[in-house]
């Protein structure tokens, strides 16, 4: 590893527990507000919100393009990460079969929130008024897919006179905590198998 | 193929020369270049070794391969 990115290695590492502390004064207090009357409340928001934040979000992005671009980074940092060891033929055969096995629950994980994600299920009472006599109730459901996420945004605004009991229009999570579960799910799921297989 | 994966099942008499040469499983682990948890996964048959460290193993203890791995012979004829 360069020493450039030992070095970013290094703050993204130490400045993390300053960052969470910073977060959660900051959500805790109306640090913002308390930042302009008090001394100390200022320097802790200049230092964590300026200098803290802004570092480690430029050394975390610099670290994800280089993991993508570099495949000595993505080794030395991935496998220190997933403590990946492989220092002889048995543990290089357990590690496939970790892997192996985290791949494929993990392609399962994926079909499975990918049907969620486009499922489209809704029931609901039709008013009176516009209700055909003996079909008060609607069930529809469907399967939707967009390109983009706009499209998913605007289904649930569909301005409808129907009283929606139950209404799911793909998953109720957003893009961030899903690709977070997966990543836990990655490390979780490959240090079981190499336990299971120890 | 699946037939003949049943049939047999590899053994060995590692943990015997070791004995034999007073060696701990550390100590043989570290002059064969493995972790000790690959000798005991050998030694307990959880694991059989590639051909290589097969060979590393019969010649660190000067004998031949056959005679520290062998095939233990299950009886199929009920199978059969």
């Amino acid at each position: 590893m360069k020493k450039f990115d030992a070095v970013v290695m290094k703050v993204l590492l130490y400045e993390l527990p300053v960052l969470v502390l910073f977060i959660l004064s900051y959500k805790a207090l109306p640090l913002e507000h308390l930042a302009q009357s008090n001394v100390y409340a200022g320097i802790w928001y200049q230092i964590g919100g300026c200098y803290v934040f802004g570092s480690w979000i430029l050394g975390a992005l610099y670290v994800s393009v280089k993991l993508l671009l570099s495949g000595n980074f993505r080794q030395i940092v991935l496998t220190r990460m997933t403590s990946m060891r492989e220092r002889d033929e048995r543990e290089v055969v357990l590690t496939g079969q970790a892997s192996k096995n985290t791949m494929l629950t993990t392609l399962a994980i994926l079909i499975f929130l990918f049907c969620l994600s486009c499922l489209q299920f809704s029931y609901a009472r039709v008013p009176a008024e516009i209700a055909v006599p003996g079909n008060t109730r609607e069930v529809s459901w469907g399967l939707g897919f967009s390109l983009t996420g706009e499209d998913a945004e605007a289904k649930g605004t569909e301005n409808t006179p129907l009283e929606r009991v139950i209404e799911y229009n793909g998953l109720p999570l957003s893009t961030s905590v899903i690709l977070l579960g997966l990543i836990g799910w990655n490390i979780f799921s490959y240090k079981y198998y190499m336990k299971k297989y120890e | 193929m699946g037939k003949l994966e049943q049939q047999l099942k590899m053994t060995n008499r590692l943990n015997v020369l070791r004995a034999e040469q007073r060696l701990t499983q550390e100590q043989l682990a570290k002059a064969i270049g493995v972790t000790r948890a690959t000798i005991v996964a050998i030694e307990g048959g959880g694991y059989n070794p590639s051909l290589e460290l097969a060979f590393r193993l019969a010649r660190f203890f000067k004998k031949d391969i056959s005679t520290i791995f062998f095939i233990e012979e299950e009886d199929t004829n009920e199978k059969i």
